[in-house]
C-alpha cells in the first residue's frame, strides 16, 4: 500500500541520496575488500585495508578455497628450573616438563558438544595463525626457527624492529619475519601461561606445530593406521612476563 | 492521408523513446516513496532482533565461565596480535584491565543483550550492545567465528534501524498506554537504508563464500564436505561424519548444493518462489553446519539474519499458529489461562503488512 508524496523534502532527499551513496560505496568496498586479489582491490590499497581495520574487519572465504582438512596440534614443553639451570641443559641439571598436546587436552570437552565454549579452540587458533607465517619465512629463516633464543637473545639473532635490521634485511622478508615473530610471542605467551597453570612455574618453553592429514575421501572405508603428518618446532624461549590478573585467571 | 496517418501509428524508435520519456521519473518517484513512505520488514527485523540477541545472550552465557582467562586479563599473551588489528576507544577499552572491571562490563553485556532480545529502548541499548560485545571480542579475535564477525558487523547497520516497532517492550508499552508514535520521514529513510544494508551483507557474503568455494578443487571434485567433517575439531559426532560421507553420492550432493545455493542466493531473491527455495535450502545448510560441524552461534546468527527476507504477512502466519500451538498445550496440561480468540481483530500494523504482501 503505498502512498505517494506531492513533493519531496529536500532535507529528506538529502538524507537519502547521502546515505544511499554512503552505503552503496560501503558495500562496494566490502565486495572488493572480501573478494579474491584483483587489479582493482590493488589500486585502493592500503586505503581499503585500513578502512576495515577494527570492527569493520571480515572474511567470508569460509572453508574455501581449500576446505579445512587437517587436524592442527600445539604441543608445549617447558623447563621447570631456573633460567640460568635451564641454558646448561639436563646434564647441567635442568628439569623439563614432557610434552603436552595442549589442543588435545582442549577438544576434550568438544567432543559430541556443539555448546562448549571458546576453551575448546585457544590452541588451535594460535596454530592456525602462526602456521602460514612459518610458511612465508625464507628456508634459512624457517631453519632457524627451531634453535634456541634465550637468556634475552632475539629471536633471528636481530632486534627486527633497529636500524640494523632494516639495513640488513630486504623489506619484504624483514615483514615476514616481523608477521611471524609478533605470533610467536603470542604462542610463546600462551604456552607460558599454560605452563604456570599447569606446572606452577617455568623460565623457557618450547612449543611443536603438529597437523595430521585427515584421511583421503578415496581411502575413507580404509584408513591408514598412521595419518601422514607435518611438524614444526619453535625452539627453547624465555617466558613472558604478565600481570597478577593475568596469571590469577589462569590459575 | 491514410499514409500519414499509418505511418504516425506505426512503431518508431522515436515514439518509443518520448513514451520512455517519464521512466526514470517514475522510477525516482517509487524509488523516493519506497524509502520515505514507510518502515520495511519491521517484522523480520524484530524476528532478527530476538534470535540474534538470544544467541549474543546464550553466547556471553555458555563462555561466563572460562571469559576471564579468553577475553579477560588471562587474553594478555595476545597483545603482539591485537596491537595491529585497529580497534580504538571504546572498542579496546577492556586492554589492560583488571578482573574486577572485565567482570563489570561482561556483566552489562548480559544485560544489554536481554535488554535488546525483548526490545526495550533499541534506539539507545543497540549502540550500547555493540561497543559492549565488540570490546570484548576484540580482546580476542582469533577465537572468533564468522558469527562474531558477522552479527558485529550488522549491529552496526542495525543501530539505523527501527527494531522495537512490533513484538517488542517498547511496542506493548505503546499499545498499552495507546500512544500513537510519530514517525520521521529521515528516521525511515535510515530504517530502510539500514535494512538494505543487511540484505546486501547477507547477499554479499553467501556469494563471497560461495566464489571462492568454486576455486577450489575439492570442492569441484564434489567432495570438500567430507574433510572438515571428519577432521576431530569440527566432526563435533564422528559417528554422524562417517554416517553422512558413507556414501560418495550424499557427499557430492551435498557440497554441490552448498556451492550452487550460495551463489545464487543474492539472485534466487528477485521471485517470491525462489526465495523460498533460496531460504529454505540456506537454512537447511545452516542446520547441518550448527549440528554435524559444532558451529550453532555461526549458524544461528546467519539464519537470523535471513528473517528479514521472509514477508511480515508469514511471520503473522508464523506467530498465530505458535500462539495456536501454545493455547492448544495449554487447554490439553488443564491450566489456567486465557488464550485469545482465534478472530482477534487485527491491529493496524497488521493490516498493513497483511495488505501489503
Amino acid at each position: 500500500m503505498s502512498r505517494s508524496r506531492k513533493s519531496a523534502r529536500p532535507l529528506t532527499v538529502a538524507v537519502l541520496l547521502i546515505s544511499g551513496v554512503l552505503a552503496a560505496v560501503h558495500i562496494f568496498a566490502t565486495l572488493v575488500f572480501t573478494g579474491p586479489s584483483t587489479p582493482i582491490k590493488t589500486s585502493l590499497e592500503p586505503q581499503l585495508s585500513n578502512y576495515f581495520l577494527g570492527p569493520l574487519d571480515q572474511g567470508w572465504s569460509l572453508f574455501a578455497p581449500g576446505p579445512y582438512s587437517q587436524d592442527e596440534y600445539l604441543l608445549v614443553q617447558a623447563c621447570l628450573s631456573t633460567a640460568d639451570v635451564c641454558a646448561k641443559g639436563s646434564k647441567g641439571g635442568a628439569k623439563f616438563s614432557e610434552w603436552r598436546n595442549v589442543t588435545e587436552e582442549e577438544m576434550l570437552h568438544l567432543s559430541g558438544n556443539i555448546f562448549a565454549n571458546r576453551g575448546s579452540k585457544q590452541s588451535k587458533v594460535i596454530h592456525g595463525r602462526l602456521w602460514p607465517t612459518i610458511n612465508d619465512l625464507s628456508d634459512e629463516h624457517a631453519n632457524e626457527i627451531a634453535k634456541p633464543f634465550v637468556l634475552g637473545n632475539p629471536v633471528f639473532g636481530y632486534d627486527l624492529d633497529s636500524k640494523e635490521a632494516a639495513e640488513s634485511i630486504p623489506a619484504s622478508e624483514l615483514q615476514d619475519m616481523r608477521s611471524y615473530k609478533r605470533m610467536e610471542d603470542v604462542a610463546v605467551g600462551f604456552a607460558t601461561l599454560y605452563a604456570k597453570e599447569q606446572w606452577g612455574s617455568a623460565s623457557m618453553v618450547q612449543l611443536k606445530l603438529r597437523r595430521d592429514a585427515v584421511t583421503p575421501f578415496a581411502q575413507r572405508h580404509k584408513p591408514e593406521k598412521e595419518r601422514s603428518s607435518s611438524e614444526r618446532l619453535i625452539g627453547w624461549r624465555d617466558v613472558k612476563a604478565f600481570g597478577e590478573d593475568t596469571v590469577a585467571s589462569w590459575s | 492521408m491514410e499514409l500519414k496517418n499509418e505511418l504516425q501509428t506505426a512503431p518508431s524508435v522515436r515514439r518509443w523513446l518520448k513514451n520512455l520519456r517519464g521512466l526514470p521519473q517514475q522510477y525516482a518517484s517509487s524509488l523516493y516513496d519506497w524509502f520515505t513512505v514507510e518502515r520495511h520488514a519491521v517484522y523480520g527485523l524484530a524476528v532478527m532482533r530476538m534470535a540474534s540477541g538470544l544467541l549474543i545472550l546464550g553466547w556471553l552465557v555458555f563462555n561466563a565461565p572460562v571469559a576471564d582467562k579468553i577475553w579477560g586479563p588471562g587474553s594478555a599473551y595476545l597483545e603482539p596480535y591485537r596491537s595491529v588489528l585497529g580497534y580504538k576507544w571504546p572498542l579496546n577499552v577492556l586492554e589492560g584491565t583488571g578482573t574486577a572491571f572485565f567482570v563489570f562490563w561482561y556483566v552489562v553485556a548480559i544485560l544489554l543483550a536481554i535488554l535488546f532480545t525483548v526490545g526495550w529502548k533499541t534506539r539507545f541499548v543497540t549502540p550500547l550492545l555493540f561497543v559492549f560485545y565488540t570490546a570484548i571480542n576484540a580482546q580476542n579475535t582469533p577465537v572468533s567465528d564468522g558469527g562474531n564477525y558477522f552479527i558485529r558487523i550488522m549491529l552496526i547497520y542495525l543501530i539505523f534501524a527501527d527494531l522495537s516497532r512490533v513484538w517488542s517492550i517498547d511496542a506493548w508499552r505503546r499499545n498499552r498506554k495507546g500512544h500513537v508514535r510519530r514517525q520521521f520521514e529521515i528516521v525511515t529513510v535510515l530504517h530502510n537504508v539500514a535494512l538494505c544494508l543487511v540484505v546486501a551483507q547477507l547477499c554479499l557474503v553467501y556469494f563471497e563464500a560461495g566464489m571462492y568455494k568454486v576455486q577450489g578443487s575439492l570442492w569441484q571434485a564434489g567432495t570438500a564436505m567430507y574433510y572438515p567433517i571428519s577432521s576431530e575439531y569440527y566432526g563435533v559426532f564422528p559417528w554422524l561424519s562417517e554416517l553422512i560421507s558413507y556414501n560418495s553420492w550424499v557427499v557430492v550432493l551435498i557440497t554441490y548444493v552448498t556451492v550452487i545455493a550460495q551463489i545464487a542466493f543474492p539472485f534466487m531473491l528477485f521471485h517470491r518462489v525462489t526465495r523460498r527455495i533460496a531460504l529454505i535450502t540456506i537454512l537447511g545448510m545452516h542446520l547441518g553446519i550448527a549440528i554435524v560441524m559444532g558451529l550453532p552461534f555461526f549458524s544461528g546468527i546467519m539464519a537470523s539474519a535471513d528473517a528479514v527476507l521472509v514477508s511480515g504477512a508469514t511471520w503473522l502466519v508464523i506467530q498465530r499458529w505458535l500462539k495456536g500451538c501454545w493455547d492448544a498445550l495449554v487447554a490439553k496440561f488443564g491450566k489456567r489461562g486465557n488464550p485469545s480468540p482465534p478472530n482477534r481483530p487485527r491491529t493496524s500494523e497488521e493490516t498493513v503488512t497483511l495488505i501489503n504482501h
